[in-house]
């Protein structure tokens, strides 16, 4: 077992503003990359996080008539809190908030709670076109969380264990994204999609009137778009131990070396937006099912038979 | 115990933060939240949208469901299988052929499409 | 535009009355030019711009548009684009203007449903004539009364719970739903008004309660950057934003001077190969090529069309003097057929594909 040094526990109150500094990071990236499409200047692009919190947060809440007040509040507050709870297991060098023997499983938890969270963000506002997107979210998870278990169990088979360290110490010789790509692949499409963004923004996407955010504004929009790049954010740590060696490399220490590979990862994700057309859940799930889910069982057979 | 303890004082930190985000905002916008019709292009809803809903992927749901819980061996069997060797592979992939035929068959009945 | 000084990322709800489709794109190349940003819906909006003259029912629509932006909040008008940039300019300062946004919210909840069961739920007792703020002159407003029909109001908040229909599709007994479609909705013609019937997200029936007045045009870059406003709103539902902000540029500087017509009838043909070519575009409006269709998919429907757009917008800028009929038809009246049985969202599609606003050419 790689020696790894679970801190105490109140220094995981630090989580949410170490994980809101990554996802910030991340915010601006896409928001770059929005402002150059629009022909805007790169300091414009660099602030958009600060100046839409600004704006958000001076901005009046509503509620539209005979509202789920309570499920949406769990919603919205819960998309940070899911995003914060995913990340807490990835060990950052040689000390780990939570070093769970289950990490794996863990994030697979938290990344359900997703559904819950997104079906509840289109329940909540009592109005039609949320409510088309939240239940569109349901179908097109339907459809991407069979082959991304399959993809998250692949590393664990090889590595033996659930455990985030020993599965980051378990790619000495070669990197997991390497030798299971298909594993990896899947890892970050699904990413993309329980996090709702890029292609797999079915959630929240103009042709429903912005869906799970038609009725949404001020803090709760900001809980909302935020909780998504937190989300994002957690993702491309999770990825970090399971599929880039954890804090391996050359000369940085074993931190520098996490983060530089997270914000890469991040970096991947947050720019897939608007590259593509909207994959609709009605397409995706043929290849989900006949596809990705095949592909993913023999990744398994694969990492399987290296295993053992 | 105290392995997971982080995860309480994470979760709960992460929710105050909402809760003093909360605040702030309120403070910030200086009034209660609007309540509002829900948005039908400036016309008045005939109706709730909460409703019993038809959710035509429902088909697929339980396929999902069948996968979902062979979910519960496979973590524990990710763990042994080094160890057991072939025989825990053979019956594992035997296992989730049974399943993937399964999956063949559902979409041959058009389970994945609904539009 | 040459406004500095003025605040970034402003949210704008853009709403095009029956025949402001050209102030429209005007209103949209200043808002690109000052950073702001296109609103999704009337909760995502800081700024409220109403483009053309609304006719009386558009303006009861438009009336409760504003009463759903959260605020703050400001509204303009804009009916010819003189003096643009110092409306918008001005309803930037609104937004900063405290004693005026008090005044907007205490208006704003005063006229706030309160969960009250009479008969003109959002009417009743409340005075709205009043909502003249600094320059951001409105006109007068009237309210008609607003049709419930057949409404039973029986349900919490006043409004009618969803009642079951025998006719389900699949034999269940679920809820029928009703959404107004028309005004504020991201890439909507200006002056339409639908009202579909949902069984969940499954469009049953589309009725056309308002028809667009399409403008008639002889200037062919205008023509051809309608044609390409239409373009990049199918871009934009279809998820492409990418593509679609490439279509804004374009239809940008078409509006902007002749001198640019050339750089804008390149980027456009780029723009035509790029939508052609991509396989994902096609396959996420079509779907996989084995399914039989026995009847017009709609979905391809949607990407004929689209390319159509491009195509239509190239032809007008490499031949003015040539043709200028848009093989666009009588699509409205095909609607329902197309949109029955389709998500409500491909309906979206439909009806942006149908590129309304880019009306008939001159002499069609």
């Amino acid at each position: 077992m790689p020696e790894v040094t679970t801190l105490q526990p109140w220094w995981a109150a630090l989580a949410p503003v170490t994980l809101l500094t990554l996802a910030a990071a991340g915010a601006a990236m896409a928001g770059a990359q929005t402002a150059r499409r629009r022909g805007d200047g790169p300091l414009v692009a660099a602030t958009t996080p600060l100046t839409e919190t600004w704006r958000l947060l001076r901005q009046r809440r509503r509620v539209p008539v005979a509202a789920d007040r309570v499920l949406w509040h769990v919603a919205v507050g819960g998309l940070p809190v899911v995003a914060v709870l995913m990340a807490v297991v990835v060990p950052l060098g040689s000390v780990v908030l939570v070093d769970s023997p289950v990490g794996v499983v863990w994030f697979n938890a938290m990344d359900v709670m997703l559904w819950a969270l997104w079906w509840l963000a289109g329940w909540g506002p009592n109005s039609t076109h949320s409510l088309v997107a939240g239940h569109r979210f349901l179908g097109l998870a339907l459809a991407y969380e069979l082959p991304l278990m399959f993809a998250l169990t692949s590393p664990a088979i090889a590595a033996h264990s659930l455990r985030l360290a020993d599965v980051a110490s378990a790619q000495q010789g070669l990197w997991f994204a390497v030798w299971m790509p298909v594993a990896f692949g899947v890892y970050l499409l699904s990413a993309v999609a329980f996090s709702s963004w890029g292609p797999f923004a079915v959630a929240a996407h103009s042709d429903l009137a912005g869906g799970v955010l038609a009725e949404t504004s001020g803090v709760d929009r900001w809980l909302v778009l935020a909780g998504r790049h937190l989300v994002l954010a957690a993702a491309a740590l999770v990825a970090v131990p399971l599929f880039l060696g954890g804090g391996a490399g050359p000369v940085l220490g074993p931190v520098a070396w996490t983060l530089v590979k997270a914000l890469v990862v991040l970096a991947v994700l947050e720019l897939s937006a608007g590259r593509a057309p909207m994959i609709r859940p009605e397409r995706f799930a043929e290849v989900g099912w006949m596809v990705l889910l095949p592909a993913t069982v023999l990744q398994m057979l694969v990492a399987a038979g290296g295993a053992s | 115990m105290t392995a997971w303890a982080g995860l309480g004082v994470a979760g709960l930190a992460t929710a105050g933060l909402v809760v003093l985000v909360r605040l702030a905002s309120r403070l910030a916008a200086g009034r209660p939240p609007l309540t509002t019709l829900p948005f039908q292009s400036g016309h008045s809803p005939d109706e709730h949208a909460l409703s019993r809903y038809h959710a035509r992927w429902y088909p697929m749901t339980l396929l999902f469901l069948a996968f979902d819980v062979e979910m519960l061996f496979m973590y524990p069997w990710a763990l042994v299988v080094a160890a057991r060797g072939t025989a825990a592979i053979v019956e594992m992939f035997a296992f989730l052929g049974v399943l993937l035929a399964g999956v063949v068959w559902a979409w041959r009945e058009g389970v994945l499409r609904w539009v | 535009m040459g406004v500095t000084g003025v605040r970034r990322g402003i949210h704008v709800l853009v709403v095009a009355a029956r025949g402001g489709a050209l102030v429209r794109l005007s209103v949209e190349r200043a808002l690109r030019t000052l950073g702001w940003v296109p609103a999704s819906s009337p909760a995502d909006a800081d700024l409220l711009a109403v483009c053309g003259t609304p006719a009386d029912q558009e303006r009861d629509a438009i009336e409760q548009i504003w009463r759903q932006l959260p605020g703050p909040r400001a509204r303009v008008e804009v009916t010819s684009t003189e003096a643009l940039g110092e409306l918008l300019s001005q309803a930037a300062s609104a937004l900063e203007d405290h004693e005026l946004q008090a005044t907007l919210a205490q208006e704003a909840d005063a006229s706030a449903p309160m969960g009250m069961d009479h008969e003109d739920m959002d009417h009743a007792g409340m005075d709205h004539g009043d909502m003249d703020h600094g320059d951001m002159d409105h006109g007068d407003m009237d309210h008609g009364d607003m049709d419930h029909g057949d409404m039973s109001m029986t349900g919490p908040g006043g409004i009618a719970l969803a009642g079951s229909s025998d006719d389900d599709r699949d034999g269940l007994e679920m809820d029928v739903g009703h959404v107004i479609l028309g005004a504020g909705l991201p890439g909507w013609p200006a002056g339409l008004v639908l009202r579909a019937t949902l069984h969940g997200d499954v469009v049953t029936g589309v009725e056309v309660l308002a028809s667009p007045a399409p403008p008639s045009l002889s200037d062919p870059a205008v023509r051809a950057a309608l044609l390409v406003d239409a373009a990049a709103g199918v871009l934009d539902l279809a998820g492409w934003s990418a593509a679609a902000d490439s279509a804004r540029r374009a239809r940008d500087d078409l509006m902007d001077a002749a001198g640019a017509t050339r750089i804008a009838a390149a980027d456009v043909a780029r723009l035509t190969r790029r939508v052609r070519r991509s396989v994902l575009l096609r396959w996420s409006l079509e779907g996989p090529g084995h399914r039989a269709p026995s009847s017009p998919a709609p979905g391809s429907v949607v990407r004929r069309r689209l390319i159509a757009l491009l195509e239509a917008a190239a032809t007008t800028l490499a031949d003015p003097q040539g043709p200028a009929h848009v093989p666009l038809g009588d699509d409205l009246a095909l609607l329902p057929e197309l949109a029955e049985g389709q998500e409500l969202a491909s309906l979206r599609l439909l009806v942006a594909s149908m590129a309304l606003d880019a009306g008939v050419a001159a002499d069609a």
